[in-house]
């Protein structure tokens, strides 16, 4: 008992001994505080602001791939103006053509030969050449051309090899044939969507790719008659030019049997009696998109929620990590207290925002920011709010609180991540309403805070150390959704989801405390 | 005072819990940390870094414990690392004697003041002045201390009685010096 006197004499003086530390102390660990906490958020802003300038740029690339097609309308729109001029050499030289040109669109300027030295009986050529047969039907204007032989000569081999049943086809014929996207972008670079679309109809298959791969180049670049001069009778189209008036069209649709109108005489009637402007391409675009096209970009929230635990097969699970033998590299000291708790399932969500684009047919690319929560419940002694030393395979580490080996405790782990998930959305079914679709992807989650325990077999003691965790995991994810069309741009996901972490939660472990999840999620996507 | 609210306070970020706390356990902080060191500014250096952590992993304290054991635990804890990284104290840390020495019975009466003692301490080698507090002012067994510097636990007896030893003839000299003073100053 002696011997511990001057101990506690020592310890006694000891709980006394008091300095006033230097003003500055004080100023440094605010500094260092604030350091701490904005390094925090400026990860987190990092990732957002990346997020936000990767789909912004993509955004912004995919529009400019868009204007691209459709930047012929103001071009169109320049144009109308020396449409006049032409309207006006036209009329001059063959007044016949007046009705014809009437209503015209900026295009036949932008076709109009560059080269001063056409003729005005040139220009009737191109106006000629540019009224279709469609379906064997001549149209008014081709009538009161009276076009020489030699112009119906060449003209003829344009319809030759297209069966009346391809023209008449309608838009909804390509709809789920991938057609009608580049048909509809036709549409808006030529101001006239039917007409083109019939020009489509109206070509050899081989033609009818040209048509949808260069459509700037059939519209602006090579003037109609030189282009038919060049072309050969396989290749040729239809100049499409030549606007149609309303009288026309109407005359069009009965002079065959009025019966037999078809889709597309509808549209070209609806199309052509509003003026050609970018305004209504614009309008006849997005009485396509309502057709059922699907649009390219989407933007969402998603969310999810169900039950997570570690493990690394199928319905078994695993225990908490016993540190105290490094995963079975280290020989133990001795035998363990008691075994390491069981891990059972707990609550897990998560919560975030997407854009996706689509890429193909039925692809979609998905790439989103999401928060995780995982959680899984372990069982344990009584919490100590003291010293231990406790072991991590050789090495010790002191822990200044920690809950004993026991059943007495329920104590639940959680995990908070932020991740990053890239996904595959395959649509397995054709329907555009109601879809049927395999999301697979990867993500990977930083691991921004976790209470979760690991367990000293030796001492028998659970204790909390977050540098133990691997921090960055890579998070395989499968879904299989259901997709409804509730409005015109508003799509909602719903179904099954599964997550896998493909590295082992914890280092220095057992090989088995993968990150599992089962549950239900649900996206809302807003097209664009 | 309610260390609870305190706490509460600090975790939601407010500057004046924060500094409250600070200003409540700082000085008697700093002399936890003066103990271990052999300067006051590797003391502070010490302190500073002490309470960041104290602040950054305020949310792990569990109000059922007493907030400033909690603190001075962490205190040791970070001085026993500093110790460790600060290559002028290396050297001393290496433990290489094992030679057991019996811990000597003698228990003088400590007549010296708190901080006369505290320098008394701060004279010892890092290595004995480290053990010394571990185990005379800090509480932790033999068994705890050799795994806290990864020595064997022999070794940190056998410091410790070197240490106790060493103390205790300074202590016994300091006494017979100062007795003149006390006498010739009634």
């Amino acid at each position: 008992m002696q011997d511990r006197d001057f101990e506690k004499q020592v310890q006694q003086k000891m709980q006394e001994l008091r300095f006033a530390p230097g003003a500055d102390v004080w100023a440094r660990v605010r500094a260092d505080i604030q350091k701490k906490k904005r390094r925090r958020p400026v990860v987190l802003w990092l990732i957002l602001a990346g997020l936000l300038v990767g789909s912004s740029w993509f955004l912004y690339t995919g529009m400019q791939n868009d204007n691209k097609i459709t930047g012929q309308l103001p071009s169109d729109k320049s144009g109308s103006a020396s449409n006049e001029k032409s309207e006006e050499t036209t009329t001059i030289t063959n007044p016949q053509t007046q009705k014809t040109t009437s209503g015209t669109s900026g295009e036949q300027s932008l076709r109009q030969p560059e080269n001063g030295t056409k003729t005005s009986i040139e220009k009737d050529k191109v106006v000629k050449s540019a009224v279709t047969e469609e379906a064997g039907n001549k149209t008014v204007s081709e009538k009161a051309l009276q076009k020489p032989q030699s112009t119906e000569s060449k003209f003829k081999p344009l319809t030759s090899g297209t069966s009346k049943k391809d023209q008449n086809r309608s838009i909804s014929d390509y709809a789920d044939k991938g057609e009608q996207k580049a048909a509809n972008k036709n549409l808006l670079s030529t101001n006239r969507p039917v007409t083109v679309n019939n020009e489509i109809n109206s070509l050899p298959p081989q033609a009818k790719t040209e048509a949808v791969v260069k459509p700037a180049e059939n519209i602006i670049e090579k003037p109609v008659v030189q282009k038919e001069e060049q072309v050969t009778p396989d290749s040729r189209k239809p100049d499409v030019s030549q606007p149609m008036n309303p009288d026309t069209k109407v005359a069009i649709a009965s002079d065959k049997d009025p019966d037999k109108k078809t889709n597309v005489e509808v549209q070209v009637k609806d199309s052509l009696t509003s003026p050609a402007s970018p305004a209504i391409a614009m309008k006849n675009n997005s009485v396509k998109k309502k057709a059922g096209q699907r649009s390219d970009w989407q933007i969402g929230i998603s969310g999810s929620i169900g039950i997570s635990d570690l493990g690394n097969e199928i319905f078994k699970g695993t225990s908490v990590a016993d540190l105290a033998y490094g995963g079975g590299a280290v020989t133990p000291a001795a035998p363990p207290i008691q075994r390491a708790s069981e891990v059972q399932a707990g609550l897990a969500f998560n919560l975030g925002g997407y854009v996706s684009k689509s890429i193909a047919k039925k692809l979609r690319l998905k790439l989103g920011l999401e928060y995780d929560y995982f959680s899984n419940v372990i069982n344990t002694g009584s919490y100590v709010n003291s010293t231990r030393v406790v072991n991590q395979g050789a090495a010790l580490n002191l822990v200044n609180e920690f809950y004993i080996a026991g059943n007495t405790n329920k104590f639940t782990n959680r995990y908070h991540f932020i991740s990053v998930p890239l996904s595959l959305q395959w649509q397995i079914n054709k329907s555009t309403k109601h879809g049927l679709i395999w999301e697979n992807g990867i993500s990977p989650a930083q691991m921004i805070h976790t209470n979760a325990l690991h367990y000293d077999g030796i001492s028998g003691t659970y204790y909390e150390e977050d540098n133990l965790f691997r921090k960055t995991q890579w998070i395989a994810s499968s879904s299989l959704l259901f997709s409804l069309k509730l409005k015109n741009n508003l799509q909602l996901y719903a179904g099954p989801q599964v997550q896998y972490g493909l590295s082992n939660m914890v280092d220095k472990a057992e090989k088995n405390k993968h990150l599992r999840y089962a549950g239900i999620k649900l996206m809302v996507g807003f097209n664009n | 005072m309610d260390y609870q609210k305190l706490v509460k306070d600090c975790l939601k970020g407010k500057q004046d819990a924060q500094r409250q706390l600070y200003e409540q356990f700082a000085e008697y902080m700093l002399g936890v940390c003066y103990r271990y060191t052999k300067s006051m500014p590797d003391a502070e250096d010490i302190l500073q870094e002490g309470f960041v952590k104290v602040y950054t992993h305020l949310h792990q304290y569990k109000s059922e414990g007493e907030l400033g054991a909690w603190i001075r635990r962490i205190m040791v804890n970070t001085a026993i690392n500093y110790l460790k990284k600060q290559s002028r104290y290396q050297a001393d840390l290496s433990f290489t004697d094992v030679t057991l020495h019996p811990v000597t019975g003698d228990n003088p009466e400590i007549r010296m003041g708190t901080k006369e003692l505290a320098e008394l301490i701060r004279q010892l080698p890092v290595g004995y002045q480290t053990i010394f507090n571990l185990h005379a002012v800090e509480g932790y067994s033999h068994v705890e201390i050799g795994k806290i510097l990864g020595i064997q636990e022999g070794t940190s007896r056998s410091q410790y009685a070197r240490a106790r030893g060493l103390l205790i003839s300074w202590i016994k000299k300091n006494s017979l010096e100062q007795k003149p003073e006390v006498y010739a100053r009634p």
